[in-house]
């Protein structure tokens, strides 16, 4: 079937849409390579409190004793000695994209951030690189009180909210890639909810690393207080170099008593970047938390989005979707742990591979003694495209009460030949139809994020499905 | 014409068709009938371009093209239509995606194709929301060969195999098929419908030009409407 003439039918522009580069711009970049030294520079370029140096020098030492995940992906390719830690692209943080330099204004008008941003957000926050360069949100909701800004900003501004909250759900220790995050991070988002306050149209985080051995770890904290509810969407791309970069961010969610938080990623970094990410979540008493975790791009992935369900009646979902091309391994999943009772969780995840990817769900469920009646559902399906490409599965339990209800079910299917005839008999091209029925499995998603985003997710999987039928 | 020119097709395993010969001609009914494994739906397939069945020797030609080595897309855009007797389920993926996929937008708007699409499905007494749900997936066996004929309907085809159309379907909805095999017919005299059964009840209710009979791979009889109703009475051995 290989040998079928191919109709191209993706805008040719788009394949170009996310992989471009511009010249790197820089203001301030610290040697490459890590140490004390560097970590304190870092520190000293954001003219940091001695608070937050102390805490990153601990977590420097942290992470020169912590060895790399022993489980998972091979991570042995990255080489932590040829890595820029830290670049400033700009001094001139605006909330006109017409402030920005030329390349990096360009950069976004490319990806359509503006024009999104025009539309159908309620605040936008762009980082360039390690710092973010833009920023701006609706003023009736800075009225209301409500907080979006970069996280270094807020270490200055509101230093009181994030000592309460920074390294208390994710503490320096919890990984190497966290500890490393501590020590070195810049960038990321400052959400703050006031209580009773709901956000109505989603803010967004546009995370784009355009230099090459480059290293990206920023840092994000959202609290939305009681009875408050947001929508946060992170959308992450870069141009594909030869060499090996990093992104390890760290971000921390507390949904307080009765708030609603969705979480949205769309990632489609590009295949030298090793995406390590630990992201957690902390749901009082009849809060709500959702995780929805779009993951494409990267070389290698790991992450598992997680909820901490503390207070009763809290609920946490984490809906995924994997793709895993050639020469990609995506290693992610979710972990809910039951701390209280009548908290419930539920799990989606759909995975796809092909062209010799390697797509993992990993997860965790845990009910604590004292939590009564407990429910969660799983539910993870995958699909292989081809047979030179891989799927695994690990959940694993851990139930220390029996009234819990807790399920998981699993399914794994070939993309049917038949299937493929039946769709290319009407007229199909095969890569068509291979998209189609990928699209269509992985529809429980797409279907659960805003529309601009779900065509864009169908336009990179055609892209892909394009790059697969050579 | 449709020119089926002493093919020999085998799958992985076995030879099915051997040195199989067939003039289709344009705006004729025939019916093709045959036990079980007689090779009636290789046969179809073949045509259709099932990368499962291989042909060996001899060519299909259509309006004089060689399309034997043709991928199934290209066959569907010459004008090729083959319903499945077992249409698969294609979960997330609705009839009117499949179809939008299927028709360039050049060719047809979205709002024109879901009129088409809305119409067609009403004139077949297709329940409105069986067009919004994953193709075929928990769909009634009626269900499945009447959504089939809306795809017949909207890709227009020129030659139409419609195998086992009538199996699993009740009498109303066998009613309905035959009335939209008609009206097809009507609005187009030279669209030319094959159809595979194993029974006289849909072919009782179409004008048959043409019956053949397949056993074991070859084409053993072929005659008139007539022969239908013998095998019908007699059975296929004779």
């Amino acid at each position: 079937m290989s040998d079928h003439p191919r109709q191209n039918n993706i805008d040719p522009t788009f394949a170009q849409k996310h992989d471009f580069s511009m010249p790197e711009i820089s203001v301030t970049k610290a040697r490459r390579g890590i140490n004390a030294d560097i970590v304190r520079t870092i520190s000293d370029y954001k003219n940091e409190n001695k608070w937050m140096q102390g805490f990153r020098l601990k977590a420097y030492d942290i992470f020169t004793k912590k060895d790399l995940p022993s489980w998972g992906p091979d991570l042995s390719k990255i080489n932590f000695d040829d890595i820029v830690y830290f670049l400033r692209a700009t001094d001139k943080k605006s909330a006109n994209w017409n402030d920005l330099p030329q390349e990096i204004k360009e950069t976004y008008d490319r990806i359509g951030v503006p024009e999104h941003e025009k539309n159908w957000l309620a605040g936008v926050s762009a980082q360039y690189e390690s710092e973010v360069i833009y920023e701006s949100i609706h003023k009736e909701l800075t009225e209301q009180g409500v907080i979006f800004c970069d996280m270094d900003s807020a270490v200055r501004t509101y230093p009181d909210i994030v000592k309460k909250y920074f390294g208390k759900l994710i503490p320096p220790t919890d990984n190497k890639f966290a500890a490393l995050n501590s020590a070195v991070w810049s960038g990321g988002s400052f959400i703050y909810i006031p209580k009773n306050v709901h956000v109505k149209l989603p803010l967004q985080a546009y995370f784009r690393i355009n230099a090459e051995r480059f290293g990206q770890f920023e840092r994000t904290l959202i609290i939305a207080d009681e009875g408050s509810s947001v929508h946060y969407i992170e959308g992450c791309t870069a141009p594909a170099y030869s060499t090996q970069s990093l992104h390890a961010a760290v971000v921390e969610i507390f949904a307080l008593k009765n708030a609603r938080i969705r979480y949205t990623t769309i990632q489609n970094w590009s295949k030298n970047i090793s995406n390590l990410v630990t992201k957690r979540a902390r749901a009082e008493e009849g809060a709500t938390m959702e995780w929805i975790d779009c993951n494409l791009g990267s070389g290698t992935t790991m992450k598992y989005p997680t909820v901490l369900l503390t207070g009763k009646n809290a609920r946490g979902s984490v809906i995924s979707m994997a793709l895993a091309n050639t020469e990609q391994t995506i290693d992610a999943g979710a972990k809910m742990m039951h701390l209280a009772s009548h908290t419930t969780s539920h799990i989606i995840s759909k995975s796809i591979s092909l062209g010799g990817g390697i797509s993992t769900y990993r997860g965790l469920i845990t009910v604590a003694k004292k939590a009564h009646d407990v429910k969660s559902y799983t539910q993870c399906d995958a699909m292989l495209l081809d047979d030179l490409s891989r799927s695994n599965t690990y959940p694993t339990m851990d139930i220390q009460n029996n009234s819990a209800k807790v399920s998981h079910e699993a399914s794994i299917e070939c993309l049917d030949k038949e299937k493929l005839f039946y769709a290319m008999s009407r007229g199909l091209t095969e890569t068509q139809a291979r998209s189609m029925m990928v699209n269509g499995f992985i529809e429980e998603i797409t279907k659960e994020i805003p529309l601009e985003y779900s065509v864009e997710l169908y336009r990179l999987i055609n892209l892909e499905m394009e790059r697969f039928v050579r | 014409m449709l020119s089926i020119q002493k093919i020999t097709v085998k799958t992985a395993h076995k030879e099915i068709l051997h040195d199989i010969s067939f003039d289709f001609l344009p705006g004729k009914i025939y019916a093709i009938m045959g036990v079980n494994g007689s090779g009636k739906s290789t046969f179809a397939k073949t045509i259709m371009g099932d990368p499962a069945f291989d042909v060996i020797s001899g060519n299909i030609t259509l309006h004089k093209k060689n399309i034997t080595k043709l991928p199934p897309h290209e066959r569907a855009h010459m004008g090729i239509f083959l319903a499945p007797q077992s249409p698969l389920a294609i979960p997330g993926v609705t009839v009117q995606q499949l179809l939008r996929t299927a028709i360039s937008r050049d060719i047809v708007t979205s709002e024109v194709l879901l009129e088409k699409i809305n119409k067609m499905a009403c004139n077949l007494e297709i329940k409105k929301e069986l067009l919004t749900r994953s193709l075929n997936e928990d769909f009634s066996g009626g269900e499945r060969k009447k959504m089939e004929m809306l795809q017949a309907g909207i890709l227009d085809p020129k030659y139409i195999f419609l195998d086992e159309i009538d199996t699993g379907v009740d009498i109303d909805a066998l009613i309905k098929i035959s009335a939209f095999i008609a009206q097809m017919k009507d609005t187009d005299s030279q669209k030319t419908f094959i159809i595979i059964t194993h029974y006289n009840r849909i072919l009782s209710q179409l004008p048959v030009d043409e019956v053949l009979v397949m056993q074991n791979g070859i084409i053993t009889e072929h005659g008139n409407a007539s022969l239908a109703e013998k095998i019908e009475n007699e059975g296929y051995q004779k």
